[in-house]
Parts: structure tokens; C-alpha cells; sequence
């Protein structure tokens, strides 16, 4: 896994990029252009609840974020864009999630 | 058996302690009357299966004192869990002739015969192979995420029961199981503290090998499939908003055993497990 970016905000297109590349792997897809911001984690990208788990993982450590216990991870990371999106408010807040205990 | 668990019998004797305070309203419980109209069927065979599964609790109990071995603290624990859970077989069958029905002889027979021990035998030692996990710290990480589903399905019919009063029950239960949900956290805690650095490293991806295609314990009785109350019957109420938190939940958890025994005592400071999370997930 990508060791913890700082905290300062990283673009749309540099996060998209970086979680790319810690995706192929995790979804076993060897290009990243697969992995583009409309492509559904499940639908299109066959990811199961273990690829969900990694995807967790690989969002918390490569960028420093915290999802919350109570997130509708389903319903609202369906897409890599979704992913995307998640992190970069994160990020821009410049801290984790809110209402999650602390790991 | 070269490491202990737990070195003493404090935390055994607080759950103890606080386990017998539990239901200290099971006379009124057990006189409790639902509204049947009000409560789906589903839900009806649901609390069947529990209190059937509930009640196999010599199959379980077995199946942990086989995997602990020579822990005997542990199987003091296996002992006081089994206690706990029969508790809850009792609550389930009153809330069944609450409802105007009961277990039927077939279904116990089905139980108390049940081929769990070869079954889950093979699924665990499956699971295992080729790692350097013991089956001990494997069956505490089983633990964790079973208790945990237990949680989840339990509040999730709560959401549905349609009775007030059915769902306040429910969700009681689904306490209990969080309480059996943390003693396992903290037996493997301990336990990893003590175990070789390399069996310590494949405590997550174990983590990870039990959830891929997790199966229940009840999926290792054939009567549970038979009669229909299977674990297909636990998660069609599992709402996507609880299948995301069942995955954050343990994924947070067991996140904590990957920075090494430093990084995990660090972590355990503090209480993951936020039961009132599940009543902000409440329909």
C-alpha cells in the first residue's frame, strides 16, 4: 500500500491518478484507463466484498482519510469518481471523517 | 500451547459478573404478547432460527474448547459464552409464543443431531491452510466477525419487527452480542501480543480469508438449509447502509493489526465498537 500523502490537498486529477495505480491490483485490472472515474466499483469492475475491504484500506492509508463507521459505502463510493470525490473533500478539510472513533 | 491468552482471570470474571445481570426481566419476557398482524412473516422465521441457533450452543461450544485446546481460559470463556447465548434462546422461543408460536420437535431434533463439528472442521482447517495462524487466533478472529454479523442481524430485524415492543427486544439482543463481540476483541488482542511475530502478520490477512465468502455457523447445519432458515433468511434484511457498516467495522478493526504490536496497543486504547452507531442506522 502507498505510504500516508500529507495532509494538504492533492487535485482531482492527481487523486484519481494515485488511486488508479493502488486500484489495479486490488480490482486486477492491468490498465488504469479501466479504472476511469465513471467505471462502478461492482457493475463494472466485478469488485466483491473482500475488493471493498481492500478499498477501504487503500483510501484510509494512501490518503490519510477516515470513512465513517456510519457511511452508506455502497451507496455513496459506487464509482472510482465517487472514491475520487470522497477524498478530496476529506482531504481539502484536512481532516478525517467525522463521528468515527479513532483507530 | 506455548503462549497464554489472557494471564489472569480478571476480564473472565467482569464479563462473568456482568453477564449475570442480564434479562433480570426474563419472568416479564417470557409473558410478553406481540401483535402478530403488525410483525412480518419473515421476521417470524427469523426469530425461529435464532432461537434455534441460540440453542445449539453444545455444537459451538464444542467447536471452540476443539480450537482452544490447552487455553484454559479460554475455554472458561467458551463455557460462560455458551451460558449467555442458552440465555438468549430462551428470550427468542418466548418471543416466538409471543407470537403465538412454538419450536416444533423435528427442529430440535434437526439441531441436537446437527453435523456441525465435521463440517466446520473443514471450513476453518480450509481457511487456515498454508497460513501461520493457529487454529486458536483463527477462531478469535472468527469470533469477532461473527458476534459482529450477529449484531447486524439482530438490528436489522429489529428496523422491520413492526411491534415496538418486539423490536426494543430484539435490539437487546443485539447488545449482548456486541458485549460477545468485544470479549473476543480483547482475547485476541491479548493472545497477539504473546504469539510469534509471524503468525502476529497473518492475523489480518486471516481477517481477510473469513471474509471472502463468509459462512455463519448455522451454514454448517444441515436442518438450518432444510427448514429454509438459513443465512440467505439472516441477510435479506441487511440493508446496504448494514452491509456497509458490517464491512467498515471489522475492516477498522482488524486494520489495527497491521502496524505490528506497537501500532495495536496504541489502537486498543480506545473502544472501536460503537453500538449507537446502529441506532443512527435505524430505518
Amino acid at each position: 500500500m502507498q505510504q500516508n500523502v500529507a495532509q494538504a490537498a492533492l487535485s482531482r486529477e492527481e487523486i484519481l491518478r494515485q488511486l488508479q495505480e493502488t486500484l489495479k491490483p486490488i480490482l486486477n485490472v492491468e490498465s488504469a484507463a479501466t479504472l476511469r472515474p465513471e467505471a462502478r466499483f461492482r457493475e463494472d469492475l466485478q469488485g466483491d466484498s473482500l475488493a471493498m475491504v481492500d478499498i477501504v484500506i487503500a483510501v484510509e492509508e494512501g490518503f490519510g482519510v477516515k470513512l465513517r463507521s456510519d457511511l452508506d459505502f455502497f451507496d455513496e463510493i459506487r464509482t472510482v469518481g465517487d472514491a475520487v470525490e470522497l477524498i478530496h473533500r476529506q482531504m481539502g478539510q484536512g481532516r478525517p471523517a467525522a463521528a468515527a472513533a479513532e483507530s | 500451547m506455548n503462549v497464554p491468552s489472557w494471564s489472569d482471570t480478571g476480564t473472565l470474571d467482569d464479563f462473568f459478573v456482568a453477564g449475570r445481570k442480564m434479562w433480570p426481566d426474563l419472568a416479564e419476557v417470557r409473558r410478553m404478547r406481540f401483535d402478530r398482524s403488525l410483525v412480518p412473516d419473515d421476521v417470524v422465521r427469523f426469530i425461529r432460527s435464532t432461537a434455534l441457533n441460540e440453542h445449539g450452543i453444545v455444537h459451538y461450544v464444542k467447536g471452540y474448547f476443539r480450537s482452544y485446546g490447552e487455553d484454559y481460559k479460554l475455554g472458561l470463556w467458551a463455557s460462560i459464552w455458551g451460558g449467555e447465548e442458552y440465555l438468549h434462546s430462551i428470550v427468542l422461543r418466548a418471543l416466538l409464543e409471543g407470537l403465538g408460536e412454538r419450536i416444533n420437535p423435528p427442529e430440535y431434533a434437526g439441531l441436537e443431531k446437527g453435523d456441525y463439528a465435521e463440517n466446520m472442521e473443514r471450513y476453518l482447517e480450509t481457511k487456515r491452510a498454508g497460513t501461520a495462524v493457529s487454529r486458536r487466533t483463527q477462531q478469535l478472529i472468527y469470533g469477532v466477525m461473527q458476534e459482529y454479523a450477529a449484531v447486524i442481524a439482530y438490528s436489522s430485524v429489529a428496523d422491520v419487527a413492526g411491534d415496538p415492543a418486539l423490536a426494543r427486544i430484539l435490539r437487546r439482543v443485539a447488545k449482548d452480542e456486541m458485549r460477545h463481540c468485544r470479549f473476543f476483541q480483547l482475547s485476541l488482542e491479548a493472545l497477539a501480543q504473546n504469539v510469534a511475530d509471524e503468525e502476529f502478520a497473518g492475523i489480518w490477512d486471516m481477517f481477510r480469508v473469513l471474509f471472502k465468502d463468509h459462512e455463519m455457523p448455522q451454514d454448517q447445519i444441515a436442518m438450518f438449509q432444510e427448514f429454509d432458515m438459513a443465512t440467505d433468511l439472516y441477510i435479506k434484511f441487511w440493508t446496504p447502509k448494514y452491509r456497509s457498516n458490517l464491512m467498515l467495522f471489522l475492516t477498522h478493526y482488524f486494520r489495527k493489526f497491521r502496524g505490528g504490536r506497537a501500532a495495536l496497543q496504541a489502537a486498543s486504547a480506545t473502544v472501536e465498537a460503537d453500538p449507537d452507531v446502529l441506532t443512527a442506522l435505524a430505518s
